[in-house]
């Protein structure tokens, strides 16, 4: 049998797809650090959280990736998509390139996703449904209503979050993401 | 109050719903492989559903080993021989078939080969069982019946062998991939699914988790059939058919062979004709044989498939009667789609042989005569098309 009529076949890159996905964790992550400083809820989950505890969102398997540690202070800080030389205490992983873009695309909320199987949690379980509570918070405010809805499990009512709150702590989050800090990141990161 | 003694085996992991042929690298990596064989019907290489798989690859990290497409519609030990020479050389470490039945033959009995360091499987046909668990084997069905060989049966050249090693690891039935060619195809699709089901809750060894499996199956088939014969190609109806079709060949792997699938396969072995055709117009003779014997059908389980409405009109002393009803029904509904067997035209003495080589198969529970009672009910007009007064249906 001649074995060259059935090559052997290296797949390529979804290098799109992969694009998109690192944008939306950059967001996401320096979203999460900024709501930490402006939201009540997000200080409470992130108090329970032990010191030091550091998480990775991303793709499986090569990524891309975000890591958020709690800092001495008790704040939580994006330290960028690099995950070599930090100690993962946890490591979520959405388990390929096509599910995480249906979820960065609002086609599916995260909590449809977990249901689905999407995710893969390697560590503590609590601290897992924790950080997800964060990310819903963080996209609440990151993300217009119309689509905020899509993303997460329950969008708040206005009296659990009044429009004048919320708007000011957007722009808050908007503008604590944004700030020169992301460039902090990206050039510790390259 | 009657002890329940059984048994049941349900190996394969089911992927089902959007993504899932992407989950196959992360099922790959989860037993320790990253560079797969692929074993690829030529008819699904021609549709180009070999292309999608490769596409669900990317962004992996694993390497495909190669796509061997030389299956056709029969399971030859050559092939096999190929396939196993093919995965050795190129130091693969998983078995994906891609396809139909044959498909998933090859790459059971490459498997086979390659797992045991052996290039015959002449001992396993002397009825030696493998000693040793094989490579991991992923089984994506296509359209044409492809569903229906989820279960635990090695079919190769002209010769059955039973395994719970011959388990697929993971079923993947995804929307690109299980649309059917064709109206017929789908038919025969779903006619298998419904034999395997129907057979396995005739089966006289009960348990409640192959019951739970074929349940499952003739709910899924009931609620999507119809629109599942008018539009074949609609995802929506076409994944729970195939669906459908891998629960109940778990079902049916778990259950003595129906006197109905064992006589269909015999007739295509003589005829060259598809075991479905045959399957679709001996069903309602083998149900009316059976209430003819007076033997208690479950209907309470055949009923699923009309629905729950149907199921709480029924009273409780019909539900036997109205469940093969339903199913009946069904069979019809699908034969439409697929040309008639004319049992008729066959020579008898091919009746005979296909009646007595079934009677001879491993696990079955009747005889010959039983067989043949079947065939010759279903030459007849049958009662059940005819009305009480004597007009045809």
């Amino acid at each position: 049998m001649n074995i060259d009529r059935y090559p052997e076949i290296r797949p390529g890159k979804k290098v799109f797809k992969k694009a998109y996905a690192f944008v939306v964790l950059l967001v996401v992550g320096r979203g999460i650090e900024a709501a930490d400083r402006v939201d009540g809820e997000v200080k409470d989950i992130v108090r329970g959280l032990p010191e030091g505890f550091t998480f990775s969102l991303g793709v499986a398997p090569s990524g891309p990736w975000m890591v958020i540690r709690k800092e001495k202070s008790g704040k939580l800080r994006y330290l960028g998509w690099r995950r070599f030389g930090k100690t993962i205490e946890l490591d979520m992983a959405i388990r390929n390139i096509e599910a995480a873009f249906r979820i960065f695309t609002f086609r599916e909320s995260t909590a449809q996703a977990h249901n689905n199987g999407r995710f893969s949690v390697n560590g503590n379980l609590p601290n897992a449904l924790a950080i997800m509570r964060i990310m819903d918070i963080a996209e609440i405010y990151l993300l217009p209503k119309i689509i905020a809805t899509l993303a997460v499990k329950r969008y708040p009512d206005r009296r659990e979050l009044p429009p004048g709150r919320k708007h000011f702590n957007r722009l808050r989050i908007y503008l604590r993401a944004f700030s020169p800090g992301l460039f902090r990141v990206v050039y510790r990161n390259l | 109050m009657q002890t329940l003694e059984y048994e049941f085996i349900a190996h394969p992991r089911i992927l089902y719903g959007d993504c899932s042929l992407e989950e196959i690298p992360a099922e790959l990596a989860e037993n320790d492989a990253c560079k797969p064989l692929v074993i690829a019907s030529r008819e699904a290489v021609r549709r180009k559903l070999g292309k999608t798989l490769i596409r669900a690859f990317y962004d992996s990290g694993c390497i495909i080993g190669g796509i061997y497409d030389e299956v056709r519609d029969y399971a030859g030990i050559s092939l096999a021989l190929n396939a196993a020479q093919l995965f050795r050389k190129r130091g693969c470490d998983a078995f994906i078939a891609l396809g139909d039945r044959a498909a998933a033959d090859i790459a059971r009995a490459a498997n086979i080969l390659v797992s045991h360091k052996t290039d015959t499987l002449l001992p396993f046909f002397n009825g030696e069982t493998p000693s040793r668990r094989l490579m991991p084997f992923i089984f994506v069905p296509t359209c044409c019946t492809g569903a229906s060989a989820a279960g635990r049966t090695l079919f190769i050249d002209n010769r059955r062998l039973h395994s719970d090693y011959y388990f697929p690891d993971v079923v993947v039935t995804d929307r690109r991939m299980s649309l059917p060619c064709s109206a017929r195809c789908a038919a025969e699709s779903a006619i298998l699914a419904m034999d395997n089901a129907l057979w396995s809750i005739i089966d006289d060894n009960q348990s409640p988790m192959k019951n739970a499996f074929a349940h499952a199956a003739l709910k899924l088939i009931g609620d999507n059939l119809s629109g599942f014969l008018k539009r074949p190609r609609d995802g929506k109806r076409a994944l729970p058919i195939a669906n459908a079709g891998v629960l109940a060949s778990i079902a049916a792997a778990n259950a003595r062979p129906g006197i109905v699938r064992v006589l269909g396969e015999e007739l295509e072995k003589e005829t060259s004709i598809p075991a479905a055709v045959f399957i679709a117009n001996l069903t309602p003779a083998a149900l009316f044989c059976i209430q003819k014997n007076e033997s208690p059908l479950p209907g309470d389980l055949l009923l699923a498939a009309a629905g729950m409405d149907a199921y709480a009109a029924v009273p409780t002393e019909q539900l036997g009667r109205r469940g093969a009803e339903a199913i009946i029904e069904m069979f019809e509904s699908a034969a439409n789609e697929i040309p008639e067997a004319a049992i008729s035209r066959i020579p008898a003495h091919l009746l005979a042989e296909a009646c007595n080589n079934a009677a001879s198969r491993e696990m079955v529970n009747f005889g010959a005569d039983d067989a043949m009672a079947v065939l010759e009910m279903a030459r007849q007009e049958m009662p059940w098309q005819t009305h009480d007064n004597g007009e045809r249906k």
